[in-house]
């Protein structure tokens, strides 16, 4: 029997070699991919969970994502074969007249990590630009990202545009460096992420 | 008091007629083009606005705005800022909020079928400004994030062209202001955060599963900073008293790396680096650092650090009254003065007013402090609130 624990513990430690190792271990053993993707998902959590206690940082999460979602490519045909999909699809992307992306892409990677189909639109990405992709992939979620005070107004108009096409069912979670809670509330989204591991939280509790 | 020894003083923790102020002397203490232009009408100044550091659309900060607000500092940097762009043959330009200002005549950016300008070196491009945009973003992959072939890397060191800029320009500086004279000179390319441009997510897995090839790549690029520092301080000789580098360790939250990481792997390079600065030169060290760094602090005075920019103070555990009890005696915060994210932008001038009259109450005793925004005052700030925020630190009295 493979050691499905291990396994999670070498995500913990971003362990790529060893969590793919155990991965197919336990592909090969027939062990149920939900059983599989399940420990999966709960060492992500954990990894989150460490990384808001300030017990590890960027680089630990990001060597634990990436573990994670190679870990996950090798499921994916089991998944697929078991018809089990993601929990929900999300559509994120850093908001119009802003490059910046690194807070944007570890909300998408810890995403990815609970599970969820992520579209990344990457960055600059207009209004009508997440209007179409909530809609064409029928997205459940969405993130915005800002990291400046001057583009942040871009989020208040995403968010507005989302509404005004009827997408309102969407739920629409933002973060990045100026927003806040109040700002969420002030511009109609439905919640508010502080940081990547959180993003997660928040997105179940709404979903 | 001449600004430079109100300077002085504040640094050397001694008595000085007033708290010493900083109107753009670093290009994290600046302020936007488009700021800056309206700023200059409140105050009847009908001058060109021009942007000195492209990539921030920085303006340049004219004596009689500085003198207006009691600037004490002032930059001496390279004479192609950004981008390779040599600041010279300035012409006209419009900002895309339709503020009319000089760039560098160099400053030549393709505008592509979506309205972004871009840069172009040699046929690449190097940098994006979207259309509506406030900064360029840098699109080249610095050597941290391209996890360059160390085998022949050679850091680029200072040419003796930009030495004799350096020289000429400080004795400018010191000969036409009495102003302290602070010059940005880091290693090549930021240790932790700046290595990662292009590709941060990959230079932050090199961080944490390659040690050996990040020794290596830190000791090529302090071996070349040291020749820099040596250059540097041959160059300017005593008119300069502090020399600023750069390096975001924090996010708002929290640091980027934990304090083990940043022992073990960085902080002996930045060691280096600032123990010769110290043994050979009467230089000061100003580090400016984003973001949630308590923890770090320690760290960083026992590197060798001995002010800290910008102090944001509205990040996670960066408590101002901590701050000074427990590093006010070893450290000169400099910036400090109010929450530019919100209250700055946001808030009404009374707001503003008290908010910086409590932060000076917090770090201007027993000096140790240098007023200043917490980084660059933005393109949407409202002037009223800039000068309220100066005049308040301006009027300060020192008990």
């Amino acid at each position: 029997m493979p050691d499905l624990q291990e396994l999670g513990e070498a995500i913990k430690r971003g362990d790529r070699d060893q969590s793919a190792m155990l991965t197919n271990a336990a592909i090969a053993a027939k062990v149920p991919a939900q059983e599989i993707l399940d420990v999966m998902v709960a060492a992500m959590d954990v990894v989150g969970q460490r990384f808001q206690k300030n017990e590890i940082f960027v680089p630990e999460m990001l060597i634990a994502a990436r573990a994670m979602k190679e870990s996950l490519a090798l499921l994916e045909p089991l998944l697929v074969d078991a018809g089990i999909t993601p929990i929900a699809k999300a559509v994120i992307g850093t908001v119009e007249g802003d490059l910046h992306d690194i807070g944007k892409n570890l909300v998408a990677m810890m995403w990815k990590g609970a599970n969820f189909d992520v579209i990344d639109l990457g960055t600059n990405v207009s209004p009508q630009k997440f209007v179409d992709a909530v809609r064409d992939n029928n997205a459940q979620l969405v993130g915005l990202s800002a990291l400046l005070t001057t583009t942040m107004p871009a989020i208040k108009a995403t968010v507005a545009a989302l509404k005004a096409a009827g997408l309102d069912t969407a739920k629409v979670v933002i973060g990045g460096a100026p927003v806040t809670q109040e700002y969420a509330d002030e511009v109609g989204a439905d919640g508010y992420a502080p940081d990547a591991a959180s993003a997660v939280n928040v997105a179940r509790a709404l979903l | 008091m001449k600004p430079r020894e109100r300077v002085l003083r504040a640094i050397h923790h001694q008595p000085a007629d007033r708290v010493p102020i900083d109107v753009g002397g670093t290009r994290q203490t600046g302020i936007a083009a488009s700021t800056y232009h309206r700023l200059k009408q409140q105050l009847g100044l009908n001058t060109p606005t021009r942007v000195f550091d492209l990539y921030q659309m920085l303006a340049e900060i004219e004596p009689p705005v500085r003198e207006r607000f009691g600037g004490d500092c002032v930059g001496l940097y390279r004479p192609d800022l950004v981008f390779g762009i040599v600041n010279e043959g300035w012409k006209p330009w419009t900002l895309f909020d339709g503020t009319p200002v000089q760039v560098p005549g160099g400053f030549q950016p393709q505008t592509e079928a979506d309205g972004s300008l871009v840069i172009v070196q040699n046929g690449v491009p190097i940098a994006r400004m979207p259309r509506g945009g406030f900064y360029f973003d840098r699109l080249e992959k610095f050597p941290g994030a391209a996890h360059i072939d160390l085998d022949g890397y050679r850091p680029p060191l200072l040419s003796p062209e930009v030495c004799a800029h350096y020289r000429a320009q400080s004795q400018m500086l010191y000969d036409q202001t009495d102003c302290a004279i602070v010059a940005p000179l880091g290693p090549p390319y930021e240790l932790f955060y700046g290595l990662g441009t292009g590709d941060f997510e990959r230079w932050m897995i090199t961080l944490a599963c390659e040690p050996d090839y990040v020794h290596r790549l830190y000791d090529c690029l302090v071996t070349a900073w040291l020749e820099n520092l040596r250059r540097f301080a041959d160059a300017v000789e005593d008119r300069v008293p502090i020399l600023q580098f750069c390096d975001d360790f924090g996010t708002q939250q929290s640091l980027f790396l934990s304090v083990e990481m940043f022992r073990q792997l960085i902080m002996p390079h930045y060691q280096r680096g600032l123990d010769w600065i110290h043994t050979h030169t009467d230089m000061k060290v100003l580090l400016h650092s984003d973001g949630a760094i308590f923890p770090l602090i320690p760290s960083l005075i026992e590197m060798g650090v001995d002010m800290l920019n910008p102090v944001q103070t509205s990040a996670v555990g960066m408590d101002p009254v901590q701050l000074k009890q427990q590093f006010g005696q070893q450290l000169t915060f400099w910036g400090a003065s109010l929450d530019c994210q919100k209250t700055l932008p946001y808030g009404q001038v009374a707001e503003v007013v008290a908010e910086v009259q409590q932060h000076l109450e917090i770090f201007a005793p027993g000096g140790g402090y240098v007023f200043g925004s917490v980084h660059n005052v933005q393109a949407n700030v409202p002037p009223e609130n800039v000068i309220a925020m100066y005049d308040t630190a301006l009027n300060y009295c020192l008990e």
